[in-house]
């Protein structure tokens, strides 16, 4: 747009203003990673001394290992059926032809909306119920329903892409409808599949709610652990396990944004769906 | 194309009244440049006040670039604009007090169609009881009175378009510009509207600057048009004078249809005439020339030439051979093989008694000697 | 779609019923994990400790809960204001941007968003702790001479929080804004609207479906919050899902526990279907 002065100066005011912005949004993530490091067994900031200790100390500690292990353990079965159970419910949705397919859609998605405490509270009885509650089977099973919308929403972007033009096609060919799904329709949604299942796993791996309810000592889980030293004293090590954890996010990051290159309709929906699921921890 | 036709409008208003209607237009050097590439070569264009004036050529020709300059949302990289003798290059958009219609008549979807055609004025910030006395004499103009509370999504094609020409003239601009208003609207429809817009024209007497690549369009619409290749202006004049008198060999074969024939060598033979050798060996007759190079190009419209079994009496004959012939609405096209290998074209009226001649036979192509028309060929 | 032939119209027939058996195991796996237990949880705040309504009177009685749920939805408001404020400009600006600037500026938006909540209100806390950078940053310069108690407190709990909901109110603000046809402005421009204007009159009302959407987003993502104000809050800033926390899994009283998590849930659901009714309208923004 042809730019007079009295355009341009709003403009320097908005790019300062979005740089102060961008700081205020990166601040803490960055300021961790500085403790993590820090040479007193307090935190303070600015940190003193450098010193790779509480990293040394995680290392050894196997109640950190463990909790590390148990998101893993947890977070990859979780993450596991959300992808099966999402896929087959994008798939009713998007190719189903529901007549009530925006109220499919709506209680679909409602796990991700609602506030996991009430979930929790809910899921506990009914977990003690089944005998499942502290074992590893129950919080799976509750990190899979949180994790069931992201990917729902992540491969019905990804059916959305293309027409179903494609798999009648494929089917006036001769494919059989198992046949049409292994040469058409998985090839054209398997991005918007891993990129669900990451978004599942990450979701799992940093939700608080479900663990604090359903796990016991022996199935925490990183967050809950997190969530325990927080409470009752604060070292450095706790921002080095944070550090850990930034950094492993990034390369989900990293991987999501790989995937998601090749579904563009995902770039909105997709960041926004699982950080949605990760703050109603 | 048959030769252009004119629209007979509604003489709604005396030649005076539409000069002081509209704005006169001229631009001097204008060009744009994207680093080494020129969108647009300087320029000069002069726009009398109250015509209507074409701007037609292929895409990437320049034409939309000039419309943008014009508008205000490119910044040329030389020259002036002067609108009824001032220089507007330095005014923002709104500041110009143009007209524009869009491609995609971009109505505001969250208002209604009175809103929209009130936007402008509310932005002249002109009295209540005027802007509803004004939006209902365009509503009126544009004949969509009593559709003033629909939104655009609410409308037809063809409808959205007489509301953009209503918003875009409410506040009596002395130019309008039209950026390929009727390209979305289908061959029927595209029709009517062209009606529309002349009568529209004749009814607000503004100049309008209209953008086109549908030559025909342009050409039934235009007092004057130019034609814009790869950034520069080949020619300007009425639509008949380009047809009849095209300047490069470009803009013969741009309007219409056209056999082109590039010229060997010319001998002068009595009265007045030109005896044409053309390179495919074809050998015609034209009038004096009074520029003539020997780089030249002949060329003879397809509705030119008669055809018919028998030789005829007329100054340019030859013999060829049908290789094809095509019903076209209200046409017959004709493909004939002649000496040499080259394929003329040849396009006859279609009417009930006509006698349609097969592929194969041997035919004679005749048409007069004004009808060899030499292009100069830049 | 019209396929040749009755064969091909019953395998279009068959092929979309498939399909939408497909959606039997994923819908009873919801069904018993996600809305039976919903479900168990109103019921439990009606039958326990005995039959009744005394769960309820308790909530909405004397007592201090009403005030945390009242609390909780002043919260969730002000931060929604807040993030609205912020976001819309740094929306319009990502908005114009294209191609790499884009990719950059998305990427600095979303890497917050996927750093732990966890781990970004801890470091939320490193910043207001007594030592923490602020009071650190505020007597080096100057202004004050001892530290400042901000941990726990209001000014944590929304910078914390709006820092957290932000990108949630950016996405969808971003993805409206990007759907705004670029010819219309230019139209306004045409039309005599000088830049205020324009803004005003075409940008604004045309991005508001995305307003209202991210919105509703926050609001209700605020409305349930739990790490955040637990963390940085305290017992002046409680809210409802941290008192829910508490009452179920420290004092035991469930009857309780679900009678408030039954009230969240019912503002929450109402707040819910309004964001659904505003997603039908504007086909812009992702489908959920």
């Amino acid at each position: 747009m042809s730019g007079t002065l009295g355009n341009r100066i709003p403009s320097y005011a908005l790019a300062a203003f979005v740089t102060l912005f961008f700081a205020y949004l990166l601040l803490p993530s960055l300021i961790i990673v500085p403790m993590s490091f820090s040479g007193q067994s307090f935190l303070s900031f600015p940190p003193s001394g450098f010193s790779l200790r509480w990293y040394q100390g995680l290392a050894a500690d196997i109640v950190w290992r463990s909790a590390a292990a148990n998101s893993f353990l947890i977070g990859i079965p979780a993450a596991f059926i959300a992808v099966v159970l999402g896929t087959l419910s994008a798939l009713a949705v998007e190719r189903g032809a529901l007549r009530w397919s925006m109220t499919a859609m709506a209680l679909i998605v409602a796990p991700m909306m609602l506030p996991h405490v009430i979930l929790a509270i809910g899921l506990y009885p009914v977990m003690l119920d089944l005998g499942l509650l502290r074992g590893y089977l129950g919080v799976i099973i509750g990190h899979a329903v949180v994790g069931l919308p992201l990917v729902f929403v992540s491969v019905s972007a990804a059916l959305r892409s293309y027409s179903p033009a494609l798999e009648l096609a494929a089917m006036t060919c001769g494919a059989s409808p198992l046949r049409c799904f292994l040469h058409v329709t998985f090839p054209m949604i398997r991005m918007g599949i891993a990129g669900g299942g990451i978004l599942a796993f990450a979701a799992s791996f940093d939700e608080l709610m479900l663990a604090l309810f359903l796990t016991g000592t022996g199935t925490r889980t990183l967050p809950r652990l997190i969530w325990e030293q927080l409470n009752d004293f604060l070292t450095p090590i706790v921002a080095a396990v944070a550090t850990l954890i930034f950094a492993f996010s990034l390369l989900l990051l990293a991987m999501l944004a790989v995937f998601g290159r090749a579904t563009r309709s995902m770039q909105a929906s997709l960041p926004l769906a699982s950080a949605e699921a990760s703050a109603r921890g | 194309m048959a030769e252009p036709r004119t629209i007979e409008a509604q003489s709604g208003r005396a030649a005076e009244e539409v000069e002081r209607a509209g704005a006169s237009l001229r631009l001097e050097a204008i060009e744009k440049r994207y680093g080494t590439l020129a969108a647009l070569e300087p320029t000069d264009l002069e726009v009398r006040p109250g015509e209507f004036f074409g701007l037609i050529g292929p895409s990437g020709s320049g034409k939309s670039t000039l419309l943008g300059m014009i508008a205000g949302f490119v910044p040329p990289s030389g020259g002036r604009i002067l609108l009824n003798g001032a220089d507007i290059v330095g005014l923002p958009p709104y500041r110009r007090n143009l007209g524009m219609v869009f491609q995609n008549y971009a109505l505001f979807p969250h208002m209604s169609v009175a809103e929209n055609i009130a936007f402008p004025l509310r932005m002249r910030r002109l009295e209540r009881g005027e802007i509803e006395a004004r939006v209902a004499r365009m509503l009126e103009i544009v004949r969509l009175a009593g559709y003033a509370e629909r939104t655009p999504a609410q409308l037809s094609g063809g409808q959205q378009q007489r509301v953009a020409l209503a918003r875009a003239a409410s506040y009596d601009p002395t130019l309008l510009l039209m950026d390929e208003p009727l390209g979305a609207l289908d061959k029927n429809l595209r029709e009517e509207m062209q009606y529309e817009i002349k009568r529209f024209h004749q009814a607000i007497g503004a100049t309008i600057l209209y953008v086109t690549h549908d030559q025909d369009e342009a050409a039934t619409m235009s007092d004057r048009i130019a034609i814009l290749n790869h950034g520069r202006v080949m020619q300007v004049g009425r639509p008949r004078e380009l047809y009849e008198s095209p300047a490069s060999r470009f803009v013969a074969s741009f309007l219409g249809e056209a056999n082109l024939f590039e010229v060997a060598a010319v001998s002068q033979t009595p009265p007045m005439r030109l005896l044409v050798e053309t390179k495919d060996g074809l050998t015609l007759s034209a009038n004096q020339h009074p520029q003539l190079e020997a780089d030249a190009i002949v060329c003879v419209r397809p509705e030119a030439i008669q055809i018919a079994k028998n030789a005829g009496a007329a100054a340019n004959v030859i013999s060829g051979q049908v290789i094809d012939v095509v019903y076209t609405a209200g046409s017959l096209r004709y493909r004939v093989e002649v000496a040499g290998g080259r394929i003329v074209l040849v396009r006859r009226p279609l009417q009930r008694q006509s006698t349609v001649i097969e592929v194969g036979s041997p035919v004679y192509l005749s048409w007069d000697v004004a009808d060899t028309i030499l292009v100069p060929n830049p | 779609m019209a396929l040749p032939g009755e064969a091909a119209g019953r395998r279009v027939w068959t092929f979309q019923r498939g399909n939408a058996l497909l959606l039997l195991p994923p819908g009873l796996f919801l069904i018993v994990f996600f809305f039976w237990p919903l479900l168990r949880v109103v019921v439990r705040s009606f039958v326990e400790p005995q039959l009744g309504l005394e769960n309820y009177a308790t909530v909405f009685g004397a007592g201090p809960y009403l005030r945390v749920l009242w609390t909780t939805i002043e919260v969730a408001g002000l931060v929604t204001l807040l993030c609205l404020l912020l976001a819309y400009p740094l929306a319009y600006f990502v908005s114009r941007a294209h191609g790499r600037r884009l990719k950059l500026l998305m990427i600095f938006v979303l890497v917050p968003l996927w750093t732990s909540v966890v781990i970004r209100s801890f470091g939320w806390m490193i910043v207001f702790q007594r030592q923490g950078v602020l009071n650190e940053a505020l007597q080096s310069l100057g202004l004050t001479e001892a530290p400042v108690t901000f941990l726990p407190g209001p000014l944590a709990v929304y910078v914390g929080m709006v820092h957290i909901m932000l990108p949630f109110m950016i996405l969808p603000l971003v993805a409206s804004m990007r759907g705004i046809d670029r010819t219309l402005l230019r139209a306004a421009d045409v039309l005599g609207a000088p830049p205020y204007r324009r803004f005003l009159e075409v940008f604004l009302p045309l991005s508001l479906p995305g307003v209202s959407a991210g919105v509703a987003l926050v609001f209700m993502t605020s409305l349930g919050f739990f790490i955040t104000p637990a963390l940085l809050g305290g017992p002046r800033m409680l809210m409802a899902a941290v008192l829910i926390e508490e009452k179920a899994n420290v004092q035991l009283d469930w009857g309780l526990a679900c009678a408030l998590a039954t009230t969240l849930l019912l503002i929450t659901t109402a707040i819910y279907l309004l964001y659904l009714k505003l997603m039908r309208r504007d086909a812009s923004l992702p489908v959920r």
